[in-house]
């Protein structure tokens, strides 16, 4: 097996940034190492009709002067032809502007069994026309088209980029599955030279932007708000820095007519690296608002600095600024103009937050992106075949006899591919257990006899930290197959399932419910395990979505064991969810090997107003039962057909409130109705609230939940609740998550509607400290709600 | 699955839906039946065999310039074919003669 890489692009337009850096950087890194495949370095000849292979010493030449690099060995090379079956053609460059068209080459390649890879950094062209030049729409179509026939695997920069694809995949009814994968960016810092640069800017105090000045990057808005800011903060400027894009006449008439241009608003259209490095080293605030990105470099080489970073929050920008950098979600102008504002003003929290920075802040490097990618390449030569059997066995840990026999009696009547059923539980229990009937054969393993030396104090640990134990010690059972189906005893199939939704054309099915990055509950154990396995996975680069769907999933045993290997540890001192954990580590490692797909779980969430769906599931397959339900909602009610007609009543008001929500996001943004800043202090603790519009309209007899940023200057041992009264009564309040003196995070802000009725109500913010409310009743942040 | 002309159809559909929210004309995307063949080595025969004035202007600067025909040129060849001041072929072998076609390298296959 051959990887071939071209690069084509790279060598015609000689560009060192964008695109091509992401190439370069791999490619350095690719060209250091050895592997157990061979790979080309290859770029298309169109005169000749054929590849040139870059050879090792011209790549490392041309990788480090690849603006005026002329290769000299033309002479090893090949036609589309000659390639080697059964190899890899990988596009990582920017392949939609070449001469040779991908709808063209991909339909040969196929029939040569070559496997085609590419890399996908956004979707702009396509999502965003309106900034996109028409040459590069027409050519970027034609290039996705061309994936989305052929392609067998892309790896996409962002979560977000992937979601894109797959939308736009889905609207043009193509049901081929690609594999995808997320393999994030590095964003180390540059190398300087040794060259002292000096700029008469760097002693001022500033607000950078670093960006190519164009309507997508939304310069207009931070010049606008500055023109405010500069009457208060006399000591401010503010500095863009990047060249002049295409079809930009009005803002850059706008900058260059600018009545404070080069007094206090400066654009530097031509640095190079070194003294930009220096630009952000010293900037007091950076700014970076695009209204989409494929990832957003700047947003991770800004707070790689140690820079208070503010952003918009929309495609990627929030998983590369995590809760680190500080977001303008509605692109308000009160939301830009009060966060600059207060860390003008405010100078203990301007240092808290850059200490927040400092220490806690974790940049992606370009090793992580590297091995994410080459990972990928190393274990597909590994030839690994996923064979699909004819029965599973299906594993469950319980302790629960009801559930199971009820559990067990519907996969006997709906699921025919049953091997056997194993079911750990605690020795006090497994005469009971023997009770349970089935047409197929049920293995009882006593916990202890898969614990091992964890077998001692057991009982003493928490419920999740067992969990993960019994889990991981599935491997410890002798007869347990190379694949087999992982669930809880409360996971119960609805109708006829084939083993096909497991393992499909030689891949496994993996269905997600939730973007761990936006899971922001922190009330119990479960939603502690999702943060922390969130900080995990990221720190190591791998996907972040949420796998505990509440359904039976089938697992490879060799991966599982990487997975235990790796994290066994860490699952023991903290709660981690091994769902998540074992499906972001194999499809990170083995994206070929699965299929990703949405969940298909009822009553998952149990109450539509536990958390807000996601993910809405195209159809139901499994039930996940709570006894609850089936006291109150589901009681009597015999069918699935009924049993969907409830959820779908109890599920409409949170859909007309997502429309109502996006409806509204037009008017919060043109009419700039958004709260800046909420300040609360008392007994000198200080807590900020932001992302808050002046009115929410929402749906009778729902919850309505608000994604809204918190800091807080606070001691560690502090209760801190944040909530509202409504028409002077006491509605909700949730309890903060305060892990340090200085804490932020993104929390759910729930209103209740359910017992609201038709009208308007006005909803007062406060905050409580210790116990002791700092406006209540008199709080001056009105929110109007709207029910309707 | 519906059939790749039209999972082609429905995704330009989209790109020119996206450009009308701003009022932005619609971008004549190729001809999917020719997606598939090399502009190193395109039959002259098929931009020859093409029906109507205005795709076979957009077509020919797609498959000999790999670029999108500028509104102007469209609207003046379109007015010189119309009025026949010109023919096919002859916008055909100019574009070809150009300096542009010349550097970058694209090929008709005037056999075929």
């Amino acid at each position: 097996m051959i990887i071939y890489i071209d690069i084509s692009n790279y060598v015609l337009t000689r560009a060192h940034t964008g695109i091509q850096r992401v190439v370069r950087e791999f490619l350095y890194r690719l060209n250091s190492n050895e592997y157990n495949f061979e790979y080309r370095v290859i770029y298309y000849d169109s005169k000749g009709s054929k590849f040139i292979v870059i050879s090792h010493n011209e790549l490392n030449n041309f990788l480090n002067n690849s603006k005026n690099y002329i290769f000299e060995n033309l002479s090893n090379s090949f036609t589309i032809e000659e390639m080697i079956e059964d190899s890899i053609f990988f596009d990582m460059d920017g392949a939609w502007n070449n001469g040779l068209k991908r709808n063209y080459l991909y339909p040969i390649l196929k029939n040569k069994k070559i496997k085609i890879y590419n890399f996908i950094y956004d979707l702009v062209p396509i999502i965003l026309p309106q900034f996109s030049h028409e040459d590069t729409i027409r050519n970027f179509t034609n290039y996705i088209f061309a994936i989305y026939e052929y392609s067998d695997l892309v790896f996409f920069d962002s979560r977000s980029a992937e979601f894109d694809f797959l939308k736009i995949k889905n609207k043009t009814k193509n049901s081929r599955n690609i594999s995808t994968k997320v393999a994030k960016l590095g964003s180390d810092v540059f190398k300087q030279n040794s060259n002292i640069v000096e700029h008469k800017l760097l002693k001022t105090k500033y607000i950078l932007f670093v960006g190519t000045v164009e309507p997508r990057k939304n310069q207009k808005l931070l010049l606008d708000v500055y023109e405010i800011l500069a009457n208060k903060h006399h000591d401010i400027n503010l500095i863009f820095v990047g060249r002049a894009g295409w079809n930009n006449n009005k803002l850059i008439d706008k900058i260059r007519g600018h009545k404070l241009l080069n007094k206090r608003v400066f654009w530097l259209e031509n640095i190079n690296d070194d003294l930009l490095v220096e630009f952000y080293k010293n900037a007091y605030i950076n700014v970076y608002i695009s209204s989409y990105e494929g990832f957003g470099l700047p947003i991770a080489e800004s707070l790689n600095y140690g820079n208070i970073t503010i952003t918009s929050k929309n495609s990627s920008m929030y998983e590369v600024g995590k809760n680190f950098a500080d977001y303008i979600t509605y692109n308000s102008e009160n939301e830009l103009y009060e966060i600059l504002d207060l860390y003008l003003d405010d100078e203990n929290l301007y240092n808290e937050k850059k200490r927040f920075i400092k220490d806690k802040y974790y940049p992606y490097s370009w090793d992580l992106t590297y091995n994410s990618i080459i990972d990928v390449f190393k274990n597909i030569t590994l030839d690994m075949k996923i064979n699909t059997p004819e029965k599973l066995q299906f594993v469950f840990i319980s302790i629960d006899i009801d559930n199971i026999k009820t559990t067990i009696k519907e996969i006997d009547r709906y699921i025919d591919f049953i091997d056997e059923y194993i079911i750990i539980t605690r020795g006090d229990m497994i005469e009971e257990f023997k009770s349970i009937k089935s047409k197929y054969q049920i293995n009882i393993i006593d916990e202890n006899e898969i614990l091992g030396e964890y077998q001692k104090d057991f009982a003493k640990r928490d419920h999740v930290s067992k969990n993960w134990l019994l889990r991981t010690s599935l491997l410890n059972i002798n007869t347990l197959q190379e694949q087999f189906i992982m669930l809880d005893d409360d996971n119960i199939p609805l109708k006829n399932i084939d083993i096909s939704h497991f393992i499909e054309n030689g891949k496994y099915n993996a269905y997600y419910f939730y973007n761990l990055l936006n899971w922001n509950s922190f009330a119990s154990d479960y939603d502690i395990g999702q943060h922390n396995m969130k900080t995990i996975l990221d720190k190591d680069g791998y996907e972040l979505l949420s796998y505990s769907s509440h359904k039976p999933q089938i697992i490879d045993k060799n991966i599982f064991r990487e997975v235990v290997d790796k994290y066994f540890e860490i699952g023991l001192e903290m709660p981690i969810d091994e769902w998540s954990m074992y499906f972001n580590y194999a499809i990170s490692k083995y994206p070929f090997l699965f299929n990703k797909s949405k969940f298909d779980t009822l009553n998952w969430p149990g109450n539509v107003s536990d958390w807000e769906l996601e993910y809405i599931p195209e159809e139901y397959n499994f039930e996940n039962y709570y006894s609850s339900i089936y006291d109150a909602i589901f009681k009597d009610v015999k069918t699935l057909k009924k049993k969907l007609i409830i959820k779908e009543q109890q599920q409409k008001p949170y859909f007309i409130n997502k429309n109502l929500y996006k409806e509204a996001l037009n008017k919060y943004d043109t009419y700039n109705m958004i709260h800046g800043i909420l300040k609360f202090n008392i007994f000198s603790k200080n807590i900020y609230l932001s992302n808050i519009p002046y009115f929410i309209e929402a749906k009778q007899g729902s919850w309505i939940k608000l994604a809204i940023n918190y800091k807080a200057l606070v001691s560690i041992n502090d209760i801190i609740e944040v909530g509202y009264y409504i028409d002077r009564k006491k509605g909700a309040f949730s309890k903060l998550n305060i892990d340090d003196k200085y804490s932020e995070n993104i929390f759910d802000f729930g209103i209740s509607c359910e017992s609201l009725a038709v009208g308007e109500y006005n909803l007062l913010i406060d905050v409580i400290v210790n116990g002791v409310n700092v406006y209540g009743k008199e709080s001056p942040y009105l929110v109007k709600l709207f029910v309707k | 699955m519906i059939e790749a002309k039209d999972r082609y159809d429905k995704l330009t559909s989209i790109v020119n839906n996206n450009l009308a929210e701003y009022n932005i004309n619609s971008i004549v995307f190729e001809n999917y039946d020719n997606l598939n063949i090399s502009i190193y080595n395109y039959p002259l025969r098929k931009l020859l065999n093409i029906t109507e004035d205005r795709e076979f202007l957009y077509e020919v600067y797609y498959k000999i310039l790999d670029r999108i025909i500028d509104i102007n040129t469209l609207n003046h060849l379109l007015l010189k074919l119309k009025n026949k001041d010109i023919k096919r072929e002859k916008i055909i072998n100019n574009i070809f003669n150009s300096p542009e076609r010349k550097k970058k390298n694209t090929n008709i296959d005037f056999d075929k």
